[in-house]
C-alpha cells in the first residue's frame, strides 16, 4: 500500500475526460443518498472525531488563558475544578491520545464506508468505464464523495465542539468562560479540525479509489445472481 | 450482398488462454472474422465456448493472448489506457444483459452520460440525448429513473446511450435475456431499425433464436473456434431443421 499515493497522484494528473464537475457532483450526492444509513453513519463518526478534536484544542486555550489571570477569583475556580495550571499550559497528553486514537477509528470507518461501497458499484464502475470513463474521473468521483462527508461532517463536528466548550466552560467557571475564551486560538482550533476532518476523509478513501480506479469494464457484462 | 464491404472489426488468428491454477485454459483458439459496417451479427454458442472472450476482445474489453484485432483499422492491442477509453467512449456503443443505467439518474442523463464523456457540450448534449430517446420511443419519459421504467423501456434508453456517440460499432450482450418473448422482439427489432437507419454495426452475443430472424450473418461458436459463419440467407434451412428437432 505505500504507492498508493503516488499512484493516486498519477492517475489524478493522467489526461482526464472532461465530466463537468456539476455531473460528478451530481453522482457523488446521489452516491452517498442512495446509501444513506451507512452515510450517516459515517458522518457521525467525522462529527464525533472533529468536535473532540476542536473541544479539546479550545478548552485547552481557554484553560491557559484562565490559568494566565491574575484574579484570585479565578484561580480558585481553578482550583475547585482540580486543574493544576502548570500541567495545562504543557497540554495533557493523554487527551492527546484520545484525540489521536478518536481521528484514526475515524479514517478507519470511512475507509471501511468506501470500500463497501466500490465492491457494492463495481458493475456501475464497470459501466461507466465501458462508457469512455478514464481512471482520473472515478478517482474523482470517490474522492469528492469522501470530501463532501468530510466538509459537512467537520463543519457539524467544529459546532459541536464549540458548544461544548462553552457549555463545560460555563458550568465550571461560569461568566469567565466567555470572558476569557480566547478568540484567535478558537479560530485557529476550528480552522485545523475543518482541514484535518477533510484531510481524514481524503486518506480514507484514498485507497478504496483505487481499487474503483483499476476495476476492469469487462466487470459490467457481469450478470448478479 | 456486395464484395466490396467496408470491414469495420477484423480479428486475425485471436487467441486467449487463461490460467487456472495449473491448467491453461483455452479459451478461444485462433479466430479469425471480418465484420462489415452496417451489418447485424449474432454470435450464437453454448455457455463456455468461448462466447463472450470473442465478444469481449471486439468491444476492446479485454486484450488478446495472441493475435490482432482491428476496429476501424487500430490495432486494439497497442493502445493504453487513455486510448482505448477514448476509443470505448467513441467507437463502440454497449447494451448489457441487465441494463446497467446509472440507478441515480434519469433517462435523458443517462443518455448524456457518454456525450460529456467524449466532451461534447451541455447543451448540445442535451438536445441529442433527447432527440435519440425519442427515436427508440420513449419520448415521454425522459425524466424518469430506471427504477420507474420497466425492463423494456429500460434496455430502451441503454440503447440510446449506446448510440449517443455515433459509434462504429455497438456491441449487445444478451440483450434479451432478462426480457420476456415480446419486449425482446421489439427490442431486437429497434436494433434491427436503427442498425439500418444509422449504419451502425450490431454485434450481438446471444442464446436468443428469435435473433436469427433479423441478423444478417451468424457466428457459431464452438470450443473456442468459429464453427461457421453464416448468412441469413443460408440459414433458414438450418433454423429449419433446429425447429424440426424440436
Amino acid at each position: 500500500m505505500s504507492e498508493t499515493p503516488e499512484e493516486l497522484l498519477a492517475i489524478l494528473s493522467s489526461e482526464s475526460s472532461h465530466l463537468p464537475n456539476k455531473t460528478l457532483f451530481q453522482l457523488a450526492m446521489a452516491g452517498l443518498r442512495v446509501r444513506i444509513t451507512r452515510s450517516l453513519v459515517t458522518l457521525i463518526s467525522v462529527i464525533l472525531a472533529i468536535a473532540y478534536l476542536t473541544y479539546s484544542g479550545v478548552s485547552s486555550a481557554l484553560i491557559r488563558a484562565l490559568a494566565g489571570s491574575d484574579a484570585e477569583a479565578v484561580l480558585t475556580l481553578l482550583r475547585q475544578a482540580n486543574i493544576n495550571p502548570d500541567q495545562v499550559r504543557l497540554g495533557n497528553p493523554v487527551d492527546r491520545w484520545l484525540v489521536v486514537m478518536a481521528l484514526l477509528t475515524c479514517t478507519v470507518g470511512i475507509a471501511n464506508a468506501m470500500l463497501m461501497s466500490v465492491t457494492e458499484r463495481f458493475r456501475e464502475i464497470g459501466t461507466m468505464k465501458c462508457l469512455g470513463a478514464e481512471d482520473s474521473t472515478v478517482v474523482k468521483l470517490f474522492l469528492i464523495e469522501s470530501s463532501l462527508m468530510g466538509v459537512v461532517g467537520s463543519l457539524v463536528g467544529i459546532v459541536t465542539g464549540l458548544a461544548l466548550t462553552f457549555l463545560i466552560g460555563l458550568l465550571q467557571f461560569g461568566g469567565y468562560a466567555f470572558s476569557y475564551m480566547p478568540m484567535a486560538s478558537m479560530l485557529v482550533y476550528s480552522g485545523l479540525s475543518f482541514v484535518a476532518g477533510i484531510f481524514l476523509c481524503l486518506v480514507g478513501a484514498g485507497y478504496p479509489a483505487l481499487l474503483a480506479a483499476r476495476m476492469r469494464p469487462v466487470e459490467a457484462l457481469r450478470v448478479e445472481e | 450482398m456486395a464484395t466490396v464491404q467496408d470491414v469495420v472489426v477484423r480479428a486475425i488468428d485471436v487467441r486467449k488462454e487463461f490460467s487456472r491454477g495449473q491448467e491453461v485454459v483455452h479459451a478461444l483458439r485462433g479466430v479469425s472474422v471480418d465484420i462489415f459496417r452496417g451489418e447485424f451479427l449474432a454470435i450464437m454458442g453454448p455457455s463456455g465456448s468461448g462466447k463472450s472472450t470473442l465478444f469481449n476482445m471486439i468491444g476492446g474489453l479485454d486484450k488478446p493472448t495472441d493475435g490482432m484485432v482491428f476496429i476501424d483499422d487500430v490495432d486494439i492491442a497497442q493502445l493504453d489506457a487513455y486510448e482505448l477509453a477514448w476509443m470505448r467512449c467513441r467507437k463502440i456503443g454497449y447494451i448489457f444483459q441487465s441494463f446497467n443505467l446509472l440507478p441515480t439518474l434519469t433517462a435523458l442523463e443517462n443518455v448524456k452520460i457518454p456525450m460529456l464523456f467524449a466532451n461534447v457540450d451541455e447543451d448540445t448534449a442535451l438536445d441529442k440525448a433527447a432527440r435519440i430517446l425519442e427515436r427508440v420511443g420513449l419520448g415521454e419519459r425522459i425524466f424518469h429513473r430506471p427504477g420507474r421504467m420497466s425492463g423494456g423501456q429500460q434496455q430502451r434508453v441503454a440503447i440510446a446511450r449506446a448510440m449517443a456517440n455515433d459509434p462504429a460499432i455497438v456491441l449487445a450482450d444478451e440483450p434479451t435475456a432478462n426480457l420476456d418473448l415480446h419486449t425482446g422482439e421489439e427490442i431486437i427489432h429497434l436494433l434491427k431499425k436503427l442498425s439500418q437507419e444509422l449504419h451502425v454495426t450490431v454485434i450481438s452475443a446471444t442464446h436468443d433464436h428469435k435473433m436469427l430472424n433479423l441478423c444478417d450473418r451468424v457466428a457459431w461458436i464452438r470450443d473456442g473456434a468459429i464453427e461457421r459463419l453464416e448468412r441469413r440467407a443460408d440459414l433458414k434451412i438450418t433454423v429449419g431443421t433446429i425447429d424440426g428437432h424440436q
